[in-house]
């Protein structure tokens, strides 16, 4: 049974609109609202969709050049002086190489600085592994002080950076490449929460980004054969929705984990983490076994990593056979 | 002027001995410098920020921030121990008067800029003298880390006039003097092709500091970069130019002669 109050009841037949793009958006609307609101990259403006807030709001945005380290200082700097900082890049370059960044000048000082990594996962497609952010949320999650977002479509993604404006304190918001399904109706997003977009008894599915949409798709395929998956949108990894996680699988007694990033340390390391201490259950989680990813057109990557719709049907006939 | 900077001096020494570990040639190298900053007026506390990017001289920033109390002076034999106030390196919202996490070499310069950029933009209205300054004190192991030479490049281009470094050149790193270990090139000559406005001084003398941070001051649409030369472990001659000092723990007997040498009487 899908939730038509938070999927739109045409999401079999969706518009497609990139996770990055929605972001870029989300950004023009609270630097409308809010004049602290600042934007910085390191010369990917276009690619990382604030192009557009550059060319409303020249004055509260910087092109640092190419060098994250320093565009996370700088915005760390701007937050001690009350703005609210918005950096964006590919998810590999930051957080990737800007790490360590932001774990003092952002995180030890509790510095109000919002981290945007685009270009995140596998779906980077082709630019190649070296562009493919697999490791993100793993680096994010692991952060004192550091809430980890990630926007199933576009237009989550502009709830979300409307909701992290108003959380005080650094935000990681992952944001994707390719054009992907438009299937969210526009809901206040919620730092910690996570959204069940379809329920089922026979097995909980946890996905997160473009898997979300994916995983729907899948649920409504396997209930032509009698399953019933439950589908929720971890769209905070960080905090963790316990409860609603909990509350599902004290029913289905069974778990899959699907996301595009490293099954180590990612979103189902999360879940996994929670469950082991709460209420343990057999667990599948599908992401990257510790692989890097390959070039390519996305949908041709993902069939090669199993993320297409196959694989990803296979697997939840697997974890339901748990 | 040379008198409270050896107390500060003085202080680190003893903060270093009590927690039995620590930095001395930093701290000692670069009193003078911190001691002008806090003690001259030169600087408006009241409203210009200091960056001390190189995290680990804290001793000597601890030792000033107590002196001019922003905390009391007891504190410090707390330096580094659980539930004190007082950091191995300086945390925002721990230390009063620290306002800036720093330690991790190269991260505070890029903060600094932030800053500079944020009071740029905060007090636009003003007139440039009259604009919040950042002073920065960064050391010359420090910029061998790359990220400092990335938030140069960008200073320059926002033309951030209210940011002034001061370079605490004192040659001598953990591991070795720093010319063992790379090579600068005409140090004062690079920061001038980066585009920084440049001066060199006397980093030991607060006469000359204040010579220093008074012309960066009068300097329009560039940052500005203080050469400090100094001379690690400043003040106590068996400290002095030696690499082992870095971060070696002083003893009772070598704690008495540095508080001869260093003519302090409290």
């Amino acid at each position: 049974m899908i939730d038509y109050n938070q999927v739109m009841p045409e999401w079999k037949n969706p518009e497609f609109k990139a996770i990055r793009t929605g972001i870029g958006e989300g950004l023009v609307e609270i630097g409308e609202i809010h004049e602290n609101v600042v934007v910085l990259t390191a010369d990917l403006a276009a690619s990382v969709k604030v192009n557009k807030f550059r060319d409303l709001y020249p004055e509260r945005f910087f092109d640092v050049g190419v060098a994250e380290q320093n565009m996370i200082g700088v915005a760390a700097g701007l937050a001690h002086e009350g703005f609210v900082p918005y950096t964006a890049s590919y998810a590999t370059f930051s957080p990737g190489r800007s790490w360590e960044q932001i774990r003092v000048s952002v995180c030890l000082s509790r510095s109000n600085v919002k981290v945007i990594g685009s270009h995140a996962g596998v779906s980077c497609g082709v630019n190649g592994p070296s562009h493919q952010a697999t490791e993100d949320i793993a680096m994010m999650r692991t952060l004192p002080n550091m809430v980890v977002l990630t926007p199933c479509d576009a237009n989550q993604a502009i709830e979300c950076v409307k909701a992290s404006y108003d959380y005080p304190g650094p935000v990681y918001i992952r944001g994707c490449r390719p054009d992907t399904a438009v299937f969210t109706s526009k809901q206040d997003f919620k730092v910690g929460k996570a959204y069940k977009y379809r329920e089922g008894k026979d097995l909980t599915i946890c996905a997160c980004g473009i898997q979300v949409y994916d995983s729907l798709v899948v649920a409504e395929d396997l209930a032509k054969q009698g399953i019933e998956c439950e589908v929720i949108n971890i769209a905070s990894i960080k905090p963790l929705d316990e409860a609603t996680i909990l509350a599902s699988v004290a029913k289905t007694k069974k778990v899959i984990t699907i996301e595009d990033h490293q099954i180590a340390g990612g979103m189902g390391s999360a879940i996994v983490e929670m469950l082991s201490g709460n209420y343990p259950v057999p667990v599948k989680r599908v992401g990257l076994k510790d692989t890097f990813g390959y070039s390519g057109e996305y949908k041709a990557v993902y069939k090669k990593m199993g993320l297409d719709h196959e694989s990803l049907k296979e697997a939840c006939l697997a974890a339901y056979k748990m | 002027m040379k008198r409270i900077a050896n107390l500060l001096r003085y202080d680190s020494l003893k903060m270093v001995q009590a927690a039995g570990a620590g930095h001395v040639a930093g701290p000692m190298s670069s009193a003078d410098i911190v001691a002008t900053l806090y003690f001259s007026k030169v600087i408006d506390l009241a409203k210009d920020k200091v960056i001390l990017s190189c995290g680990h001289y804290c001793p000597i920033l601890y030792s000033a921030l107590a002196r001019k109390g922003y905390f009391a002076t007891n504190e410090l034999q707390n330096y580094m121990k659980l539930d004190s106030v007082l950091p191995g390196h300086p945390e925002k919202g721990v230390t009063p008067g620290i306002e800036v996490s720093s330690g991790p070499l190269g991260q505070g310069v890029s903060v600094a800029v932030g800053m500079a950029l944020a009071l740029k933009m905060k007090y636009a209205y003003m007139a440039h003298r009259e604009t919040p300054r950042v002073y920065c004190i960064l050391s010359d192991g420090e910029i061998q880390e790359g990220q400092v030479w990335e938030a140069f490049n960008f200073a320059v281009r926002r033309q951030l006039d209210n940011l002034v470094f001061i370079l605490d050149r004192n040659r001598v790193q953990i591991e070795n003097y720093v010319s063992q270990v790379v090579s600068y090139g005409e140090i004062v000559g690079r920061f001038e092709a980066f585009g920084l406005y440049t001066i060199e001084i006397n980093g030991n003398e607060s006469s000359e500091v204040i010579r220093g941070i008074k012309s960066a001051q009068s300097n329009i649409g560039s940052p500005s970069m203080i050469v400090a030369n100094t001379i690690a472990g400043k003040g106590v001659s068996f400290m002095e130019n030696d690499p082992e000092w870095h971060d070696k723990v002083p003893t009772q007997s070598e704690m008495e002669r540095a508080k001869q040498e260093l003519e302090v009487t409290v």
